[in-house]
């Protein structure tokens, strides 16, 4: 279970202070989907951020996994993230120098992880890149990249995964497919997703949406 | 569910991200400027210890062995002991002045009584009885046989075979000596010399109490062994006794040793720094990459804590690969620099000590603590955030931080190497060359954007760019001219310190030495001498032997004698007119031939003398001329520079003083084709005068200065090659900027052209300005480090500037474009992937 509650964002700006984020509450079940939906600049990332507790709110509280995260510090808050959180990106962040198959088993090597490789390997055959393990990223497509950031994220086996914009960079027939594979390995696995889309076609498929404009919530659905 | 983590785990996981990079070929300049900087060193140093200690004993062949010990009495058995505990090799020397007889014929020789293993350093050369060619020998005399110097043949009338009568001895002639090491080069040979075995000495009778002989043991061996001698001998010297090592022999070749010495240090120095800023810059490339990578890093939870001690753990592990590749490649390096310059120069290269590596250990540890850690050090705090917001600070260390330490690393390092003076001196230039490239380039630079604006678009589109990175400009500006500065430092020294060596001995420098000839006899020593090529124009000095007695009416005690140098025996004056080359009057007047001054009864001191007498213009001097007294008083004291080449004095009387006096002449020739001719005539013409001919010493001095030359350019060799990783370290340092601009900037549709030609713009204008102002700190450097260092004249280098101007612009230019070219060659797209990946 996710919860956001009167959480709200301002930075202090040259002119005074700058609100991101205005009051925003929310809840996911466990298993569930969210989508944040909004325009470019809305506070979508901003708030999956604070969500994945990779940044604190200027006010508000907010839980995950039943931990309230606004109150640890980033080395607790590290600890949660490290238990229950997976990423896919919009930009993707595979490591140029890494292999798909290198790129997979980095974060699982990282906790210290037995079999790294072989897992990661399993992943990759989930997400069609059976053939490409050895593969760097610079000699594949955006939407084979993708996959294996998906493979990245789903080999950790994270509780929740937070997804900013994962079909952002990708043309509407790849994004497509990413997002069947999200939802399939979502579904196989009963993590609980948390993305951010300004694609309609993508919020549909998830369970509740979100939609914000300028650090508001305009529609909960 | 997570293990803990442990060390090995730990190790593994760093060893396992380190290995990735490597083969990604990320850590390639990380690796290469800390192995270079290690190699550096270590061949620097390692080379360094071996040519001193080769020099140290090569000095030694001037007096025959690494230490000898001199005494009038007989040598202490202590001192054999000790030698023999530290396994030193011996030898025994024992030298009186007596006379010889053969047959009627009778003259004064110095004799010269040696053991089997004379001399420990150096080669004694007889002559071939057959062709009368000079051979090595490893021979000495044996007992009842006597070796013996050429001229003697004639003195004495005698040939090989013949016998010699030395006291009560009668000893067979079987050689004829051509060359001893140790054998006097200065004035005060003048008598034939003969070399017996040590075991007859006692058998001529000669050595009764009260002789004059002086008893020499000799000893050879490794430096800690001679230094353990040296250390007991410090102790437990007797005050009869004194030590002489090749430190305090050979005043000339000493100076060439010690400024060769600092020169060497003096480049491993630039060598090191020039890594360092290589490695510091190339740390920061690859720190900037890692940031993407350890934002995901921490995103995943990894803390902070974590994240450093796998970067600490790889910093560590590339350290001591690279320490062990620096210190084989360093070896190597020395190795063949050494193995070529034993050949070439057929000298014997004493073992390393282990210092140097040690050295090159320690540079490589400092070098990763002062360069390679600072940039990384914040990487492990930096924000998470970041894998959702690029536009975060990346949390590298400020620059000014990172220059600051890096700063007093280096003065640290130049200290240890060489010395304060070194040190400030390159503090000073560094700061001079990053405020005067900070001023000045930025203000040629606006200057240079204000103009570009009326002239083509390359020039606007490369100076906008250069403009816009001022920060980085700068600090690509001062790493260029440091650079250049550096190197230009090092060039600059090699040549003048080479010149100012090769102009000690010019190639018209005097070969002969003519001493002892009668005043009857000038005129036929000067026809032999004009019939041998000689010129007629050849100075001719008289000498006087005699000693002091009195300093201002006040007789010197012996224990006075005793403090000054050469107090207590003859030494040589000479009288003169002029002023002879050389000689630079400090104080008082030297008398003026042409103002009609002459006058008889004064006498000029040479400086240091003069300080040991305690004694100024004005004050008088009594001599003692073949017991006639001389009294004289001081007109002016001077400095002499003993390394001219020709006959120096101590004394110079005016004209008239030492007319009373029994003079012999002596003379300094040219004479470039003679094999010995000249001094066969002299000797069978005129047997009292000495002719020495000092070819020999000549090419052995020019010898060493040719090796120290060598050894000189293979360093700025290597120096250079550090220079170029730093070059290429600085380009390296913008162009994944300057790649990613391109790509856009192709991507909108400029030409390739427009591209190349903006770059060219930037690379050249980065280098001309650099270069600019490299030379100008290095003239500045250069000026202090002569004056300081190296005792030199201090003078501009115009001859190098077109030189580091082209060099330096040139490299910068073409290496910047060559490494940015592949953005125009491959596809825009692909370059923007390339770059944000
Ligand atoms: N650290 C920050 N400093 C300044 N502005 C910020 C910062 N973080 C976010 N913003 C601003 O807040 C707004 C929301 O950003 P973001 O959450 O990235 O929007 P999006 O909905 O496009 O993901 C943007 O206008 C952004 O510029
Ligand atoms: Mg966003």
């Amino acid at each position: 279970m996710i919860t956001a509650d009167n959480v709200s964002k301002i930075l202090p700006i040259a002119t005074g202070e700058l609100t991101i984020l205005n009051h925003v509450s929310l809840s996911v079940n466990d298993g569930d989907s969210l989508a944040i939906i909004g325009p470019s600049g809305a506070g979508k990332s901003t708030l999956l951020g604070l969500l994945a507790g990779l940044d604190t709110p200027s006010t508000g509280s907010i839980t995950l996994s039943d931990y309230c995260i606004t109150n640890m510090n980033e080395e607790q808050r590290a600890e949660i993230r490290a238990k229950f959180v997976g990423f896919v990106f919009q930009t993707f962040q595979l490591l140029p120098g890494l292999s798909a198959i290198e790129n997979v088993s980095l974060p699982l090597e990282l906790t210290g992880r037995k079999r790294a490789s072989e897992m990661a390997k399993e992943y990759l055959s989930k997400v069609g890149l059976a053939e490409r393990l050895s593969h760097y990223p610079k000699q594949m497509s955006g939407g084979e990249q993708q996959r294996v950031a998906i493979a990245r994220a789903f080999a950790c086996e994270p509780k929740v995964l937070f997804a900013d914009e994962p079909t952002g960079n990708l043309d509407s027939k790849t994004g497509g497919e990413i997002s069947d594979l999200l939802f399939e390995m979502n579904k196989e696995q009963q993590t609980t997703l948390v993305l951010v889309t300004h694609e309609h076609r993508l919020a549909d498929r998830c369970d509740s949406r979100l939609m914000i404009d300028s650090g508001e919530v305009t529609e909960n659905s | 569910m997570k293990p803990r983590s442990t060390l090995i785990t730990d190790v593994k996981t760093s060893i396992r991200m380190l290995w990735r990079d490597w083969r990604g070929g990320q850590l390639n300049l990380v690796f290469s400027a800390l192995v270079v900087a290690v190699a550096i060193v270590a061949a620097v140093a390692t080379l360094a210890n071996r040519i001193e200690q080769s020099l140290e004993r090569d000095l030694g062949t001037f007096i025959a062995s690494d230490l000898l010990v001199r005494s009038g009495q007989s040598v202490r058995p202590e001192l054999i002991d000790i030698a023999n505990q530290l396994q030193l090799q011996t030898a025994f020397v024992s030298e009186l002045r007596t006379i010889a007889y053969a047959g009627d014929n009778s003259t004064l020789i110095e004799l010269k009584a040696v053991s089997e293993n004379y001399p420990l350093r150096g080669k004694l050369e007889i002559e071939d009885l057959i062709t009368g060619e000079a051979v090595v020998t490893t021979r000495t005399p044996n007992t009842g046989t006597a070796w013996i110097e050429l001229r003697l043949l004639s003195l004495l009338d005698i040939d090989i075979g013949d016998l010699l009568e030395i006291g009560a001895l009668q000893l067979e002639i079987t050689e004829i000596v051509r060359h001893e090491p140790d054998a006097d080069t200065g004035f005060s040979m003048f008598n034939g010399h003969v070399m017996i075995n040590i075991a007859d000495l006692s058998a001529t009778g000669l050595i009764l109490p009260g002789s004059r002989v002086s008893n020499r043991f000799l000893v050879a061996g490794e430096t800690n062994q001679v230094e353990g001698f040296q250390t007991w001998f410090d102790t437990n010297g007797s005050i009869h006794e004194e030590v002489r090592t090749p430190a305090n022999s050979e005043h000339r070749l000493n100076r060439a040793v010690d400024r060769g010495t600092n020169f060497l240090l003096l480049a491993g120095a630039i060598g090191v720094i020039l890594a360092s800023i290589a490695l510091a810059l190339a740390s920061q490339q690859y720190a900037s990459r890692l940031t993407d990578r350890i934002a995901l890093m921490k995103a995943w939870g990894q803390s902070a804590k974590s994240v450093r001690t796998w970067l600490l753990l790889q910093i560590s592990i590339l350290g001591a690969i690279a320490c062990v590749i620096g210190l084989t490649l360093g070896w190597l390096i020395h190795f063949s620099l050494a193995t070529i310059a034993a050949e070439l120069l057929s000298v014997y290269l004493p073992e390393p000590t282990v210092q140097p590596l040690i050295l090159a250990l320690l540079t490589g540890l400092i070098s990763i603590i002062g360069f390679a850690l600072p940039p990384l050090w914040n990487l492990p705090k930096i924000a998470p955030l970041r894998v959702l917001r690029r536009d975060l600070p990346s949390a590298l260390a400020s620059n000014s931080i990172r220059i600051t330490i890096g700063i007093v690393v280096i003065g640290a390092l130049v200290f240890w190497y060489s010395s304060a003076i070194f040190a400030v001196t390159f503090l000073g230039g560094t700061l001079a060359a990053a405020i005067i490239c900070g001023t000045v380039s930025i203000t040629l630079l606006g200057i240079g954007r204000k103009f570009s604006h009326w002239s083509g678009s390359y020039w606007r589109l490369g100076f906008n760019n250069l403009w816009r990175r001022k920060s980085h400009t700068l600090l690509q500006l001062v790493a260029f001219s440091m650079t250049i500065m550096l190197l230009t430092i090092i060039v600059a020294l090699q040549t003048s310190l080479i010149q100012d060596w090769k102009e000690q001995i010019p190639v018209d420098a005097p070969n002969y030495f003519i001493m002892n000839v009668a005043e009857p006899d000038l005129d036929t020593a000067k026809d032999l001498l004009i019939e041998y090529n000689g010129s007629s124009e050849i100075s001719w000095y008289p000498m006087v032997r005699g000693r002091f007695s009195h300093v201002n009416n006040k007789r010197l005690t012996p224990e006075e004698l005793d403090d000054i140098e050469d107090g207590d025996r003859e030494i040589n004056f000479t009288w003169s007119a002029d002023l002879p080359d050389g000689n630079t009057i400090i104080d008082g007047k030297w008398w003026n031939s042409k103002a009609g001054t002459l006058q008889a009864g004064y006498v000029s001191i040479e400086e240091e003398m003069a300080g040991d007498l305690g004694v100024g213009p004005g004050d008088t001097i009594q001599f003692s001329i073949g017991g006639l007294p001389l009294t004289a008083t001081i007109a002016s004291i001077r400095v002499v520079n003993w390394d001219n080449m020709t006959p120096n004095f101590f004394y110079i009387f005016s004209p008239g003083t030492l007319d009373e006096y029994p003079s012999t002449w002596i003379s300094g020739v040219h004479l470039p084709d003679d094999r010995g001719e000249f001094a066969n005539a002299m000797a069978r013409q005129l047997p009292t005068a000495v002719t020495i001919q000092i070819d020999e010493i000549l090419n052995r001095i020019r010898g060493l200065i040719e090796r120290l030359s060598s050894g000189l350019e293979l360093m700025v060799w290597m120096i250079l090659a550090c220079g170029l990783l730093v070059l290429f370290a600085t380009i390296g340092s913008s162009l994944d900027q300057r790649k990613h601009e391109s790509a856009i900037l192709r991507t909108l549709g400029s030409s390739r052209t427009l591209i190349i030609g903006s770059l060219s713009v930037e690379f050249l204008s980065l280098g001309i300005l650099s270069a600019v102002t490299g030379i100008v700190c290095a003239e500045g450097v250069i000026a202090v480090l002569q004056v300081q260092a190296f005792e030199l004249d201090a003078r501009l280098h115009p001859e190098l500037w077109p030189a580091a101007l082209i060099v330096g612009a040139g490299i910068i230019g073409l290496l910047g474009i060559a490494r940015s070219l592949p953005v125009v060659t491959t596809p825009p797209l692909q370059s923007l992937r390339d770059v944000s990946a």
